[in-house]
């Protein structure tokens, strides 16, 4: 099964194209803002790359949110617009899932927080002992002050840019708390696939026309969430 | 709504343009002044001249002159790039701000381009408060507008000195 996954969540975009177990193809690029007109020519490239085209993805994953406002209606538009044209499945993932994959097989807890207006975060919580994050919280959107209360240890802190040089996170850091390396806080192409392939086996596709980004705030991402993934 | 306040501010600047031509050429050095994350609030009537107020702002932020800049009344938002990017916005057709609406907008007067918004005073107390105001008025002459400035919160200080110099 051919899987073309799409992030433009955040300044990074990414793309990637998986075959079965086999990573073909992966490009990320982060620069303010001109993800948004690259996206479409990164996926170019992969294909001509990989001899591969379009018509040749069976299965469309996109990141969700949270994040920006803009990249995410790039990113969920455009997938949306190619699986419905060429009536292939679609299957959304939350940014946060897509983070926990990058650390796996360990006893730590994992929490990605990616940082949102007015000093707050999006965040959640992970267990990732196995093939596959087991998120054990809500998503939640707190104050930085709440998340870490309400952190378990001992756990490793996925934080993006905007919050990982932020005093209240590094004065933190301890034995049992640690600050993962930057470059396993961005998403990774591949690991949108992989959490998108997974949702697809266990839970199937989303409804291609109704799939929306996820950028509402607090209560209303958190209801529209359970509303349209069953969780 | 404050219309009523605002037009009790003092205004710092205050210009008189006698055509069409001159009132873009003031907006091509207005924009000539502009920093990332500069927010220009335009007021006025319909009519009054703020879409070609707002041509002229991205003219002087080079944006190219091929560029047809025209109001984003009906898109909200159009986007063009110049010397910074340039985030033309109308508040014109919204009545209130939904959620969504702050999400989208917040980020654009965040991001390093240059936002110049027509009907700003429905909302724009409620964004920011640091913008600068660039109220335009009919006069009793035709095609002669005046063209108040006023800097709301402190952050343009530079760009009315250099109004004044030139």
């Amino acid at each position: 099964m051919i899987v073309l996954g799409i992030d433009t969540s955040k300044e990074t975009g990414a793309v990637a194209l998986t075959k079965d177990d086999l990573l073909l193809g992966e490009l990320a690029l982060q620069i303010q803002d001109a993800y948004l007109q690259s996206i479409l020519t990164m996926m170019d490239h992969l294909f001509k790359e990989t001899h591969l085209t379009i018509k040749d993805v069976d299965l469309f994953t996109v990141v969700l949110g949270p994040g920006s406002w803009s990249g995410l209606r790039i990113g969920v538009t455009t997938a949306k617009s190619l699986a419905h044209g060429l009536n292939k499945p679609i299957v959304g993932v939350s940014t946060l899932d897509a983070l926990a994959y990058n650390l796996r097989y360990t006893e730590k807890l994992i929490y990605p927080a990616i940082g949102a207006k007015r000093g707050n975060v999006f965040f959640a919580g992970y267990r990732c002992t196995g093939d596959t994050p087991q998120r054990f919280t809500n998503y939640k959107h707190t104050s930085v002050k709440e998340y870490l209360n309400d952190l378990e240890e001992p756990s490793v802190l996925l934080l993006d840019d905007s919050l990982r040089h932020q005093e209240v996170f590094t004065s933190r850091r301890s034995d049992v708390v640690t600050i993962g390396s930057p470059f396993l806080s961005q998403i990774r192409g591949v690991f949108i696939n992989e959490a998108g392939l997974h949702k697809f086996v266990s839970s199937g596709a989303d409804d291609t026309l109704s799939l929306v980004p996820l950028y509402l705030q607090e209560a209303e991402a958190e209801a529209k969430w359970a509303s349209t993934h069953n969780r | 709504m404050n219309h009523n306040n605002m037009l009790e501010d003092v205004a710092d600047f205050t210009v008189k343009t006698r055509s069409a031509d001159e009132t873009l050429e003031f907006g091509r050095r207005l924009g000539a002044l502009l920093r990332p994350q500069d927010i220009i609030a335009l007021v006025g009537d319909l009519g009054a001249g703020k879409t070609w107020l707002a041509k002229g702002i991205a003219f002087g932020l080079e944006v190219p002159g091929h560029e047809y800049v025209n109001s984003p009344a009906f898109d909200l938002v159009h986007e063009y790039q110049g010397r910074l990017p340039v985030y033309h916005m109308d508040f014109y057709r919204l009545d209130q701000l939904s959620n969504e609406d702050y999400l989208w907008i917040e980020e654009y007067l965040d991001r390093q381009g240059v936002c110049v918004i027509e009907w700003a005073d429905k909302f724009i107390d409620q964004l920011t408060k640091d913008y600068l105001k660039v109220e335009l008025r009919e006069t009793y002459n035709e095609d002669e507008r005046e063209i108040r400035i006023t800097d709301i919160g402190g952050r343009y200080k530079r760009v009315i000195e250099g109004l004044k110099q030139q």
